[in-house]
């Protein structure tokens, strides 16, 4: 079992000089006391660091090492930090440094700087390879997350309830891993390989044999079949493994640039708008200059409506006068002059009748009468329509895209501003990717699952084929077959392994983060116990049976804590347990029950909390002799912290 | 940080035992401790696995 025994920080975050926290030898809680800023997430990433050289921040980001140094330190000129823990694992005791040291006397980027990295076990120094095959089997990277947490990471298994949630089947995966299960899995598929090339050679055998040929030849090619699915699956498997990985590196680049995504994604949205407006600005500003031709024309309706009126009443006088003149002339000359007609006397006297006297004789001009009906005619046919509305409503909206275009880009530059530390494209790129990549992983699970079928139907060809050889008695082929036969049946036995230990496990994990459940909740007469599904999620049930849908925030805290514990009673991998700030969802009663239940989740853990969270004095009163330690740190400057034992 | 492997071999003995008595308990036990040991170099586990193997046919007289 992993036990620390010493964490030794330097140039670390706010620790400047070389400092040290020791761990007693002996099972129960060491606590450190620090106010925020003080230096306490560093602690949890100084381990982390050691053993696997990465700082997260915020949202699980990888944090930039650049960044990592004392802030005192880099502002007079010394860059760099180094971290060393003192730990021993099975018995043996180890010493794990791992430093950042700067190349260039000016380093501002993670570039600058070169790693070095010692484990020593014993008084022996170990080679590089050697090195990281023991830190893989001492801390795998991919359990890290079950030892040393935060509140916010604790969140994240609320997700173990969401079906088909990637971060539910991640987690899955991983909760999978710290309790033993791929051990069974490679084992089968070990076996599951050793037997196929068994069966391989027993076919090559038979086939050299006359009495056996012909079943080895079916049985080789059977094998040949299976084998060349088998190096499909292999290679799709390989693709998810890398793409899982991807996906991991895409998610977390993802989260990185959320904000941005979002701020990117307004911003795009805004600059398609503002081209709409200024699109539309165009078409309003090519009507409106139509209609501005057209717009003198109201100004003229009034003086052409006089016109027209004048032109009437003097067309209507020319008419007036010529008609009086065709009649005068047709009086004194006693014909028509319009269609040379003879007019007899009852008819002249009638038209002289019409004929005003006095008057003298009415003009017989055709061109009075031919200019007034010309003008009236003009007058008629001009246009007098008034646009004044259209052209108004025009303005209008001339002037609302205008001040929309000026909001627009105000809003523009001010996403702009928001987006100047980050690169749009690489925002682009990190969402295209992610959907990319999750669909194709889709399609590859597709393809393993389909690949399966095919291997388990040609597997049954093969045994079929293997059983018919070994009737046939060859005593040659005794011993090959007998090595066949002994391989797939303990593949057998680790292929059920698999499912009655995962199983048990959910079983035994159930029943165990029931027990940290109820010791924890402060509602234990309400709650019965918790209920575990496939994927290691986990849900309150009632007293009446019936499970709690909605779950408070303090409720799911309490549920992730209870995993955390009951995960790590279960699993074949165990160790220590640092918490950093796990109370900040809590009250009062389920954060001193979490504090008396922390014994219980693992031998060795390390609290790092600030005294708001939890008192100093309830601290001791309720941990008793399992509180084996206290640490304070003590502010020295905003970039200084001192580490201090509480005595 | 791995320490406790005996419900993993508890589950393997227990299907072992009741369905596939024939075969050899410790060989079995070996495979989990190639795996266990050998999380990351598959062609270390085989290589444990064949020498197991080896071993309990020639325990059981095979060889």
């Amino acid at each position: 079992m992993l036990q620390l025994r010493a964490l030794q920080v330097q140039g670390f975050g706010p620790f400047a000089e070389s400092q040290t926290l020791e761990f007693p030898n002996t099972p129960g809680v060491t606590v450190v006391y620090g106010e925020n800023m003080r230096g306490k997430t560093s602690l949890l990433n100084a381990i982390r660091y050691a053993f696997f050289g990465k700082v997260l921040g915020r949202g699980s980001r990888e944090r930039k090492l650049h960044t990592i140094s004392n802030r005192e330190l880099a502002a007079e000129g010394t860059f760099g930090f180094s971290v060393s823990l003192r730990f021993s694992y099975e018995d043996q005791d180890y010493e794990l440094v791992r430093e950042c040291i700067p190349e260039i006397s000016c380093p501002t980027r993670d570039g600058d700087y070169r790693e070095d990295v010692m484990l020593r076990r014993g008084t022996a120094t170990l080679g590089p390879q050697e090195r990281e095959r023991t830190l893989q089997l001492v801390f795998p990277r991919e359990v890290s997350r079950f030892f040393l947490f935060d509140g916010e990471l604790l969140q994240e298994y609320e997700e173990l309830l969401v079906n088909e949630s990637e971060t539910g089947h991640r987690l899955s995966e991983a909760i999978e891993r710290i309790l033993g299960v791929p051990i069974l899995k490679r084992g089968r598929t070990h076996l599951r390989e050793l037997a196929d090339d068994a069966d391989r050679q027993a076919a090559k055998e038979a086939s050299r044999h006359q009495e056996t040929q012909a079943l080895g030849t079916a049985l080789q090619q059977a094998t040949e079949q299976k084998a060349a699915h088998l190096a499909e699956l292999n290679r799709l498997q390989a693709d998810l493994a890398d793409l899982t990985i991807q996906r991991t590196d895409a998610e977390q680049e993802l989260q990185s640039v959320q904000k941005y995504a979002g701020i990117l994604e307004e911003r795009d949205r805004k600059n398609q708008q503002l081209k709409d407006a200024a699109s539309e600005e165009g078409e309003v500003r090519a009507d409106l200059q139509k209609a501005m031709t057209e717009a003198w024309r109201a100004l003229l309706r009034d003086r052409l409506k006089e016109a027209r009126a004048a032109a009437q009443t003097r067309q209507e006088e020319t008419l007036g006068e010529f008609v009086m003149s065709l009649r005068q002339i047709a009086v004194e000359t006693e014909r028509c002059n319009i269609c040379e007609q003879e007019i007899r006397d009852p008819l002249r006297a009638r038209l002289k009748a019409t004929l005003s006297p006095g008057i003298a004789r009415a003009k017989d001009d055709r061109s009075d009468l031919s200019a007034a009906m010309s003008r009236m005619r003009d007058l008629t046919q001009f246009r007098d329509s008034d646009n004044r509305g259209e052209v108004v409503q025009l303005w209008k909206r001339l002037r609302q895209l205008q001040l929309e275009q000026a909001t627009l880009k105000d809003r523009i530059s001010d996403l702009s501003a928001a987006l100047r530390d980050s690169d749009p494209e690489f925002v682009r790129r990190s969402r295209t990717s992610y959907a990319e990549i999750t669909e194709k992983v889709t399609i590859i699970r597709r393809g393993i699952e389909e690949q399966q079928k095919k291997i388990d139907e040609r597997d049954q060809n093969v045994q079929r084929l293997s059983a018919r050889l070994a009737a046939s008695g060859s005593s040659d082929l005794k011993e090959t077959q007998l090595r066949a036969k002994t391989l797939r049946d303990a593949a057998e036995v680790f292929n059920l392994a698999v499912e009655r230990y995962k199983s048990d496990l959910r079983t035994r994990v159930e029943a165990t983060a029931s027990t940290l459940f109820l010791a924890m909740t402060s509602e234990k007469r309400d709650y019965a116990s918790l209920s575990i599904n496939d994927g290691y999620g986990l849900t309150i049930i009632h007293r009446d049976g019936r499970a709690e849908e909605a779950r408070s925030a303090g409720a799911e805290h309490i549920v992730a804590l209870a995993l955390m514990g009951a995960l790590q009673r279960n699993a074949p991998l165990r160790g220590p347990i640092v918490m950093d700030s796990p109370f900040g969802r809590l009250d009062e009663t389920h954060t001193a029950n979490v504090i008396r239940a922390l014994p219980q989740m693992a031998k060795q853990v390390i609290l790092l909390v600030y005294e708001a969270e939890v008192g100093r004095s309830q601290v001791r009163e309720i941990l008793g002799p399992s509180l084996l330690r206290e640490y304070q740190l003590d502010y020295v400057s905003s970039r200084r912290t001192q580490i201090r034992a509480v005595v | 940080m791995k320490t406790d492997l005996r419900d993993l071999r508890l589950t393997v003995e227990t299907i072992r035992r009741d369905s596939y008595s024939h075969l050899d308990r410790e060989f079995l036990s070996a495979i989990v401790s190639a795996e266990d040991q050998n999380p990351d170099d598959n062609e270390e586990a085989l290589r444990t696995i064949r020498e197991a193997l080896a071993l309990s046919l020639s325990r059981q007289g095979a060889k």
